[in-house]
């Protein structure tokens, strides 16, 4: 009874520490008032309270970054050097470079152009992903534009498809059920990276809101136990990743609905 | 490092004290090939080496994990297969930055254990284990030095890298196809000899692309051996960028961060386009003279 009124405690003061509601000191802390004991109750909340935010950065990112991924790979598909060159060195550079060091200009950048907001974690690192998603995800979606069967075209112009009506009929529908596997590894790779974006790559934290892995690290260091901290948010990472498969499985089966043996 | 560089420093110290004096290019070419050559700076350039043989340490290491954990999975004792499986399939599902900060402190934590249990401290009577803290007596605390963090980074990238190695090997061994290991069998190989002198050799070929994949990601990867406490290359990018004043330093300048981590973005860029130039040209070599050459699109 003691222990569901321990969570109950963790859940109050913790569930959304990581946005910066909620009790301020975090467990553990003595310097600042009102710090309570850590118990696991207290790191299963937190953690997972930082979970949100990994979420969060996550989806900004894929879904903001599947638009310009889809500008970058039509471009990059052009046969105009003018066109397609812009965007094969874009792609390349982001594809070319460690993402950390790309969080480190990223700041560097925000900070040299007095940009408010995109010099804290949430908005800048958000920036940062979106652009290296984009490059990734371009990739993946040129590889598929450029698989795309010439016959099928060839239908769409013996119907009289206009370019616009082809391509939104045609060649969109099935560069996306081609690049769909790979997009989800992209996903779910994207969503890995989230992680290293508290860890001390250049943006600060302010008032302790971290992610998941900074929570974990803070009690892995206060304690000096890695043993239930990181296995904690090993944990929450499957089960997350777990309702991702499982959610662009259902997109891929859908996409592909129209074949017989391909789902 | 060179003769004249006392000289030229204190030259373009006072001239930048100055507004009335100025630089030329001559002086200024000279002054940053001094402050290139400073001990500092030959340290940055020492822990680009240090990367390089990480990197060097790290492949084998990872390869005989791939090894182990792609045979272990087909092997016919149901225990060793399913913890191989969830060896392979561990890094889809657990971000590696959480192995890279857990497996060097759990070895740490590991000795700790053995030094208190063992060595040192068997009459002290508070337990190792005390509720959420570990609590090792005071001879049994190890600080770990620079070497030590390398080392077990090393492992920590091995374990990962071993479970990307065994997926890309799990799938090269099952992409080679069932007929020619039949064959072999019919030629009266035993099932060592068919795997070492046919199924081996041929999955290398399907497992390049994946390899060429894996090894992008492992350069991209080592950035993040800042975060283990190691003095890597970003550790002195971000020392050496830092203004330097007049007051204390013999090369002043501003903050130059941003340079010095454009600089690092630009050797990570060169190092992956000279890795894709080398698998390019062994992939060719590899499918020289196979009958099917669009084998592998490369997915892992």
């Amino acid at each position: 009874m003691e222990f569901v009124n321990e969570c109950i405690t963790a859940l109050d003061s913790y569930a959304l520490r990581s946005f910066g509601i909620g009790e301020r000191g975090l467990p553990g802390s003595t310097n600042t008032k009102g710090g309570s004991p850590i118990n696991l109750c207290n790191i299963t909340v937190l953690i997972g309270s930082g979970m949100l935010r990994n979420i969060l950065f996550g989806a900004i990112a894929l879904s903001t970054g599947f638009f310009l991924a889809l500008g970058l790979a039509l471009l990059k598909a052009r046969d105009e050097w003018f066109l397609n060159l812009p965007a094969r060195a874009f792609i390349y550079t982001f594809r070319g470079t460690p993402l950390l060091i790309q969080f480190f200009i990223g700041y560097l950048i925000f900070a040299s152009l007095g940009a408010g907001v995109f010099r804290t974690a949430a908005y800048g690192a958000s920036v940062v992903l979106f652009f290296n998603t984009a490059c990734y995800s371009a990739e993946i979606l040129y590889g598929a534009y450029r698989a795309v069967p010439n016959n099928d075209l060839d239908a769409a112009r013996a119907f009289a498809l206009s370019p616009f009506d082809r391509f939104r009929d045609v060649t969109f529908p099935t560069m996306m059920r081609l690049a769909w596997p790979a997009y989800t590894n992209e996903a779910i790779f994207l969503f890995h990276a989230t992680t290293i974006v508290f860890l001390g790559a250049g943006f600060p934290v302010r008032r302790q809101s971290g992610d998941a892995l900074y929570y974990a690290q803070y009690f892995a260091e206060r304690t000096f136990n890695p043993f239930i901290a990181y296995p904690i948010v090993a944990l929450y990472f499957v089960a997350v990743t777990a309702v991702l498969i499982l959610m662009m499985r259902m997109v891929q089966v859908s996409l592909n609905r129209h074949l017989r043996n391909e789902r | 490092m060179f003769e004249y560089c006392p000289a030229i420093a204190e030259q373009v110290k006072i001239a930048l004290g100055d507004e009335s004096l100025s630089i030329s290019l001559q002086d200024r070419l000279q002054w940053f090939s001094c402050y290139f050559t400073t001990k500092k700076h030959l340290s940055i350039f020492r822990a680009a080496g240090v990367v390089m043989l990480i990197l060097a340490f790290t492949v084998p290491v990872s390869l005989f994990l791939g090894f182990l954990g792609a045979l272990g999975k087909a092997s016919r004792w149901p225990v060793i297969s399913q913890i191989c499986t969830l060896y392979v399939i561990m890094v889809r599902g657990i971000p590696d930055i959480i192995f890279f900060l857990f497996v060097p402190l759990a070895i740490e934590i590991g000795i700790e254990l053995f030094l208190h249990k063992v060595v040192y401290c068997r009459d002290v009577v508070e337990p190792f284990f005390n509720g959420v803290n570990l609590q090792p007596c005071g001879e049994a605390a190890i600080i770990p030095t620079q070497f030590n963090r390398i080392v077990l980074a090393i492992v920590a990238y091995g374990i990962v890298f071993g479970s990307f190695a065994a997926n890309i090997i799990d799938g090269g061994l099952k992409a080679v196809p069932f007929g020619q290991r039949e064959t072999g069998a019919a030629f009266g190989l035993s099932r060592f000899q068919v795997f070492r002198d046919i199924h081996l050799p041929q999955m290398w070929r399907f497992a390049l692309p994946g390899f060429s994949n894996l090894w992008l990601i492992l350069i991209k990867a080592t950035p993040l051996l800042f975060l283990l406490g190691i003095q890597d290359i970003i550790y002195y990018a971000d020392l050496l960028g830092k203004m330097a004043t007049r007051r204390y330093s013999t090369y002043p300048h501003g903050d130059w961060k941003l340079w010095y981590f454009i600089a690092l973005g630009v050797f990570y860029l060169l190092l992956t386009m000279a890795s894709q130039r080398v698998f390019a040209h062994l992939e060719k070599r590899f499918n020289k003279g196979m009958s099917i050459n669009n084998a592998s699109s490369g997915r892992v």
